[in-house]
């Protein structure tokens, strides 16, 4: 335990560390939607050309001549109304946006108004819709068959986590964030690699038979996200006869204290069950163990 | 070495008198998607088409030649053919319902023995959209909903009443372990749960999640879990789940996760904790045994990577079972088109030490070329003697090419030195079709060869 906790403990101090030091205060505008549309100000007025737009790229948010409209911006006492950083005041930035094929015209065009994506328009800061909600109407064939409906050539659809290493830790995101995964995945992704025959693309080293042991003990990685039954251990290791090399000790087992296969066992449990689980019926250990 | 001898498991709805010709189903199977690629071919031509449905088809085919020993030093040849099939049908009844199978035969008519795993199923549902915020989906399907992973035969709802809130419910029977046809029973082997999620912001969400398994009449497991994913200091991402198994009273698994990504000219740290009592479900014989140690483990990652992708990566795997302890040192120099690493594995799981490396080159627009190299050497216990070694050189070569718009071929030759094997020499030879047709203006539009 106490390596875990010591691992732990200088893992996320380094990093709480590392995110506060690079943390900055960058200038943000508060923008407070909702007195605007108490003013009932129309949309247009901020977001000009909105309702003929065809590509996500132009953002339609007001620049400062456009506040300055009804704003006086030259008042230097003033800019905390609109600026969070007044020292590094910046201006506005556009959001990064993907999907640059999205039109509003289109959507608008269909009957929608703008709450269908952004949700109620009257409060302070209206949503930006996510793709979960593009998918609730927008539902593709397969993986990547209909990317273009949103997306132009030339964006980079990759998100940055995808890199060189990605496949050590996807199945860790694919237990806890599946939602994610399913924003641009189906089920075929996983069955393009986990399809079980190992061929291409091939979830396993060439020489896996031989070292798999060694993966198995150290829990590196969860042999059960693919091989959920033990049946999967126990029918290849039977029919090859390959034995642990522990159960060769002359010690395995020794009366009365079980010999070295009681203490073994103590650690790794799982391993007794992938080989003598019997499927709910008492396996070869009901000799002595009873049962 | 190694004899391989497989027994029929006889559990599909083929009885062992259909199935003995299985061992030529793949290549008849293969010969049908050819006939069924010529059919397709024309749709290429189509006009696109602006109602109605949208599918899309995947036709795999694989061969994997190699030989092994046999008994009275004989040995044997093997041609071992692989044929996947995986289709989607979209936009049914108005848009409504969606299906999906995909599934697998496999033989090797050179080799006269049985095997257990000539058909699978992997999926086959329909996915019936109720309304814009109520799913169904019923069939053969992956399920991964918070403390259930599991292949399911069954239904899945899932309800979003809000933008901030999602709900699934789900039940059915377990699919069997080597998804063969036969569909699972409730009565061996049955599963229902449910999760709902919160976005509490865009920077926070929560969920808790609960199933239910029950193995041959007996409740195996009861697993409750809460999940949290947040997002801090702009480059900061944090998820972890928290699961109490009620079954056994005790917290079944503990895992944290922590990705820091600053920016792009920064290294990528990531850190990985699990603490988790071993998977024995109640219904299990060896319930009994209640003393067993639990596994933790730990997982740290640095890794950089220029735009031009050089870079580097360096990892650290620990694993703790009360004093019993394993760990791995791995360091990787990354290239442009290669990977050159070293990983080093000491304690109780067994000592390796390990060069590798990878290289995959793009040569034309249409062709790719890869290569494998490793040399490993390894003993399966801690503090081996230089007798308990042995060694491993894998070495592989092959090409992808793209020979046309959803026409990919794939060959690699393989060699293996290896304690059992002094050369072993294998060749693979893949053929993947996919081709789709829709309605959609941007995607699908022509029909016929896609990728």
């Amino acid at each position: 335990m106490k390596p875990m906790i010591r691992i732990t403990t200088i893992a996320l101090v380094l990093l709480a560390a590392a995110g506060l030091t690079l943390g900055d205060a960058r200038d943000e505008i508060i923008f407070p939607h909702d007195l605007h549309f108490e003013e009932d100000i129309d949309c247009a007025t901020c977001h000009e050309g909105i309702a003929e737009s065809r590509s996500a790229l132009s953002t339609h948010r007001p620049d400062m001549d456009v506040c300055a409209d009804c704003h006086d911006t030259e008042d230097d006492d003033l800019c905390a109304q609109c600026h969070t950083n007044v020292d590094e005041a910046e201006a506005l930035t556009p959001p990064t946006m993907s999907g640059w094929n999205f039109s509003h015209a289109a959507h608008l065009g269909a009957d929608m108004d703008c709450a269908a994506c952004h949700g109620d328009v009257s409060v302070a800061s209206p949503s930006r819709p996510d793709k979960a909600l593009c998918r609730s109407c927008h539902e593709t064939a397969e993986d990547f068959t209909d990317c273009r409906l949103c997306h132009a050539e030339g964006e980079t659809l990759t998100p940055r986590d995808h890199g060189t290493g990605w496949t050590s830790f996807h199945g860790v995101h694919a237990r806890l964030e599946q939602n994610r995964c399913d924003l641009c995945h189906t089920q075929s992704t996983c069955q393009d690699c986990h399809a079980g025959d190992n061929v291409r693309p091939r979830s396993h080293d060439l020489d896996f038979a031989f070292g798999h042991a060694m993966e198995a003990r150290g829990r590196e990685t969860d042999c059960m996200t693919c091989h959920l039954e033990p049946e999967y251990c126990s029918a290849c290791h039977q029919a090859e006869r390959v034995m642990p090399r522990n159960h060769s000790r002359a010690d395995w087992v020794r009366l009365p204290d079980g010999g070295r296969h009681a203490e073994d066992g103590l650690f790794d449990l799982e391993g007794c069950v992938a080989c003598h689980d019997a499927g709910g019926e008492a396996p070869m250990c009901a000799r002595c163990h009873g049962g | 070495m190694i004899a391989v001898t497989k027994t029929c498991r006889g559990r599909s709805f083929f009885d062992d008198s259909r199935r003995a010709p299985c061992r030529f189903f793949p290549f008849v199977a293969m010969t049908v998607w050819l006939l069924v690629a010529l059919l397709a071919a024309p749709a290429a031509a189509a006009p696109p088409a602006t109602t109605g449905t949208s599918w899309w088809l995947n036709l795999r085919s694989t061969a994997y030649a190699y030989q092994t020993d046999e008994a009275a030093g004989t040995t044997r040849d093997h041609l071992r053919a692989y044929q996947h099939v995986s289709g989607t049908v979209t936009g049914l009844a108005g848009g409504r319902i969606k299906l999906r199978a995909s599934s697998r035969v496999a033989g090797d008519p050179g080799y006269n023995g049985t095997d257990d795993d000539v058909t699978r199923l992997y999926t086959a549902h329909a996915e019936i959209r109720l309304d814009p915020r109520l799913k169904a989906r019923v069939g053969r399907q992956y399920l991964r909903e918070g403390v259930a992973g599991l292949t399911l035969d069954g239904l899945w709802l899932s309800l979003r009443p809000d933008k901030r809130v999602d709900v699934s419910l789900w039940g059915g029977a377990r699919a069997p372990y080597a998804h063969d046809l036969e569909v699972g029973r409730l009565s061996d082997d049955s599963a229902y749960g449910g999760r709902i999620g919160y976005t509490v912001s865009p920077d926070l969400r929560l969920a808790v999640s609960g199933a239910v398994r029950e193995r041959n009449g007996l409740t195996a497991e009861r697993p409750l879990g809460l999940e949290a994913t947040a997002a801090a200091l702009r480059s900061l991402r944090v998820t972890g789940r928290l699961t109490y198994d009620l079954e056994h009273e005790d917290w079944g698994r503990m895992e944290a996760y922590a990705r820091w990504m600053p920016a792009p000219d920064l290294p990528v740290l990531t850190v990985q904790l699990i603490d988790r009592r071993p998977a024995i479900d109640a219904a299990s014989y060896f319930a009994r045994f209640t003393d067993m140690k639990r596994i933790r483990m730990a997982r740290a990652v640095a890794r950089y990577e220029t735009p031009e992708r050089f870079g580097g990566e360096l990892e650290y795997t620990g694993t703790f079972i009360d004093d019993r302890k394993s760990s791995r040192l791995g360091a990787a120099v990354l290239l442009p088109d290669a990977r050159l690493g070293y990983s080093l594995r000491l304690g109780d799981a067994g000592e390796e030490s390990a060069f590798y490396g990878d290289v995959q080159r793009r040569l034309m627009s249409w062709l790719w070329v890869s290569g494998h190299a490793s040399l490993v050497t390894y003993a399966l216990l801690e503090d081996a003697s230089p007798r308990d070694e042995r060694e491993l050189t894998t070495l592989s070569a092959g090409l992808r090419a793209d020979l046309r718009p959803g026409l990919r071929l794939t060959a690699e030759v393989q060699s293996i030195k290896t304690p059992t094997y002094d050369e072993d020499v294998r060749l693979l030879v893949g053929l993947n079709l996919s081709m789709a047709r829709g309605v959609s203006r941007l995607g699908l539009d022509r029909g016929g060869w896609l990728r």
